[in-house]
């Protein structure tokens, strides 16, 4: 029994082994330097949007800052078309 | 059945040892099938060393006296829970343990293989696959757990019972989760330096690894010194006992490594070091293995063998063919390791985690020696020579207080180049609160300058990070017209990374308060009291009410009740126990604590009664209980910090569309 079970293990691992040599790559897998390119073009969609936030936070608070300013200004300003209806 | 086990293992060592060679060949020969077949090698020991373990857990729990080390960690009256742990209360378990973990880290990975690089991802299976098989060939043939005695014993001897707590059921496992963990950064490193190719948008798929590692290890060893703490009586979560300090080892090398990535990442720096620090991280987990399991170092705490064990003589080596090989091809590489960018101004991030860097592995380097002098001195000069806590206080002190204000004031540099206007800016009021703070301390009677010091420190970077925090959501509740707790929540999931490392940050500036509290204004009173008799430590009145003797299977418990006053109203019962064990003929110590936000009260039953009197050993620690908070926090906010964002995910959802 233990040695069935033995030769049963050592089969499967075997198979497991030696099925992708017997059959060549798979398929569903490209071959590797097909992968390579892949990844490079992942490497452009790996730019997650805010992923480099968090390196510049002191930066980034000082251009919120700055954006808010600008709003700010812009709405105390009045408008070209504004002054026209005022006239 | 134990020789399925040990078959399973002899496969898993050839199945590993083919893996190594098939993934490098298929990657020198350009064949993707030998690359293919090693990943299903792996995936099969994999299988195989799952096969192993469930094999001795089943012989564990069935009681199979005649497997060796069934009979060494478990007896008829251990508890179903302390029978599975005993899977990693012995040599030859807990290397199977690792072997188990690193397994299950290896398919992890194989199944976001898409995410790795093609051009390393065979040398990243080489690599673990060599892990493997070295972990396989010391179970085959120096810590085999199947092997058998002739006769069946009536009787195992069972683990110890100091061992029987929580702790040792999470404590190793999660220790040794963060070691297996390592070997994925470990892997990327050296398939980076077989092919001399490393892109920044590569890490990122390194990084979450890298921090998971971290996180086990950090709270391992966390949990160790809880372990710690409330089972062995001594009084203490930490004694610089050279098992813990080698665990500690690796951690401040790797969070040297968390940090230095980032700039390599950011801007291509640092290429060298990193490759360096991920190598010696993993190197110092197998040390840290070594050092546990070996029998080479003289351990007080922990029981573990104090003669050199044979499993001592592969680690070094494994140890000394890794540098051997890694020190190799960073020679051969090295000029393809350059940085992109040279460190500029001083004043940046770059410079600030340079510092922090050279801080912890320095810091590193004095515990390992610390490890390491007493054997170097006996071998040398044939003294004996232990190095305590003094010498650890007096080194580790100093350092951990430059690196909690560099905690403070890094993440609050911009890379490049940052003004030392917008610095103060930030900084001014979190330095007027630490002098505040600092002034009250001293005020209220504290006069050790250390102390005044670290609570200032601590101060200062708690109060950046707080300020950082409430600067960020009024801006963005401001901009968003968000109400201030949205605002908050949507500034974690916008940049998961950045305020989850702040939350990490805290995490451990808690840890500081909690250790510098309970280690300077400790109270320590051994007092011996009648039933009825008061003592008085601190504001807190003990009266020691009454001894009870209650016998269970296996042991015989003395129980003390002590009522817990302060001035005429009683605040708590707290019951300390000295258990003897008939298995080791010895007592072991069951503390009871009454813990608050301001302060614990510890309290161990030193020694039952002898002429009618009981001693204890009371203990007031201050601030203890945010050391633990701390550990909770630092699990909180690395979790954040490893959460896919958004984008990320929304990134994986099109690839997994696409395929």
């Amino acid at each position: 029994m233990t040695i069935a079970v033995i030769a049963l293990l050592t089969l499967l691992v075997v198979a497991s082994l030696t099925y992708p040599l017997l059959l060549g790559y798979s398929v569903t897998e490209p071959p590797a330097d097909k992968v390579e390119s892949s990844s490079a073009l992942g490497k452009a969609e790996m730019e997650v949007p805010n992923a480099d936030q968090e390196t510049q936070a002191p930066d980034l608070a000082a251009q919120v800052e700055e954006e808010v300013k600008v709003i700010r200004e812009r709405r105390a300003r009045p408008s070209a078309g504004h002054n026209r209806g005022g006239k | 059945m134990t020789d399925v086990g040990y078959a399973a293992l002899s496969l898993a060592l050839l199945t590993a040892a083919y893996c190594a060679l098939a993934s490098a060949w298929g990657a020198r020969s350009r064949r993707p099938q030998w690359i293919e077949s090693a990943e299903n090698g792996l995936v099969a020991t994999a299988g195989l060393v799952a096969l192993a373990t469930a094999i001795l857990l089943y012989l564990l729990l069935s009681q199979d006296f005649q497997v060796q080390y069934v009979y060494a960690h478990t007896s008829s009256y251990q508890s179903t829970l302390y029978v599975i742990s005993a899977l990693w209360a012995g040599q030859e378990g807990s290397l199977l343990l690792w072997s188990l973990l690193l397994s299950s880290i290896t398919v992890a990975v194989i199944l976001q293989k898409r995410q790795w690089p093609a051009v390393l991802w065979p040398y990243m299976l080489t690599s673990l696959a060599i892990i493997h098989s070295f972990f396989a060939l010391m179970l085959v043939t120096v810590q085999n757990p199947f092997t058998v005695y002739p006769t069946r014993p009536l009787e195992g001897a069972g683990i110890l019972p100091v061992l029987e707590n929580p702790g040792m059921v999470v404590h190793p496992p999660i220790l040794f989760l963060g070691y297996a963990v390592y070997s994925v950064p470990f892997a990327f490193t050296m398939a980076t330096l077989i092919t001399g190719r490393v892109e920044a948008s590569w890490l990122r798929g390194i990084r979450r690894w890298n921090i998971a590692a971290w996180l086990f290890l950090g709270l391992g060893i966390l949990v160790g010194a809880w372990w710690a703490y409330v089972e062995l009586g001594w009084g203490g979560y930490w004694s610089w006992d050279p098992v813990e300090s080698a665990s500690l080892v690796p951690w401040l090398t790797g969070t040297a490594y968390l940090h230095s990535l980032m700039a390599q990442e950011r801007r291509g720096m640092f290429k060298r070091w990193n490759a360096l620090l991920a190598i010696a991280t993993f190197l110092l987990c197998i040390l840290a293995t070594l050092v546990t399991r070996g029998g080479i170092i003289i351990s007080d705490l922990h029981g573990f063998s104090r003669t050199i064990q044979p499993v001592a003589y592969y680690l070094l080596g494994f140890i000394g063919a890794v540098t051997a090989a890694s020190g190799v091809l960073f020679y051969l590489q090295r000029h393809k390791l350059n940085d992109e960018q040279q460190l500029g101004q001083l004043l940046s991030r770059e410079s600030g985690l340079l510092l922090s860097n050279l801080l912890l592995v320095g810091l590193g380097a004095a515990i390992f020696m610390g490890i390491a002098f007493p054997n170097i001195a006996q071998m040398l000069w044939g003294i004996r020579v232990y190095l305590g806590s003094p010498f650890y206080n007096r080194v580790f002190a100093p350092l951990a207080l430059v690196i909690v204000f560099l905690i403070g004031v890094c993440p609050l540099l911009s890379w490049r180049k940052s003004s030392p206007q917008k610095l103060l800016r930030h900084i001014r009021y979190p330095a007027i609160l630490a002098v505040a703070v600092g002034s009250i301390l001293f005020v209220l009677g504290v006069r050790q300058p250390f102390a005044l010091l670290a609570s200032m420190l601590i101060m200062l970077a708690a109060a950046s990070i707080v300020s950082e925090f409430i600067r960020c959501t009024i801006r963005r509740s401001r901009l968003r017209s968000e109400s201030a707790l949205r605002a908050l929540t949507g500034l974690f999931s916008s940049n998961r990374r950045r305020y989850g490392g702040l939350l990490v940050h805290l995490a451990i500036l808690l840890i500081a308060i909690g250790i510098t509290g309970s280690s300077l204004y400790k109270t320590e009173r051994v007092v011996a009291l009648a039933q009825g008799d008061v003592a008085i430590v601190q504001d807190y009145i003990l009266k020691y009410e009454d001894l009870a003797v209650l016998n269970e299977v296996g042991k015989q418990r003395y129980v003390a009740t002590m009522g817990v006053y302060r001035g005429q109203s009683r605040i708590g019962t707290l019951r300390p126990e000295k258990d003897f064990y008939w298995s080791i003929q010895d007592y072991v110590t069951e503390v009871s604590i009454r813990t608050t936000l301001k302060e614990d009260l510890y309290i161990a039953l030193d020694w039952p009664e002898e002429e009618g009197l009981a001693t204890f050993r009371i203990n007031v620690y201050p601030l203890l209980v945010w050391l633990w908070i701390g550990g909770g926090l630092l699990l909180l906010g690395t979790l954040i910090a490893i959460w896919p964002s958004d984008g990320e995910r929304s990134l994986k959802a099109r690839r997994e569309s696409r395929t």
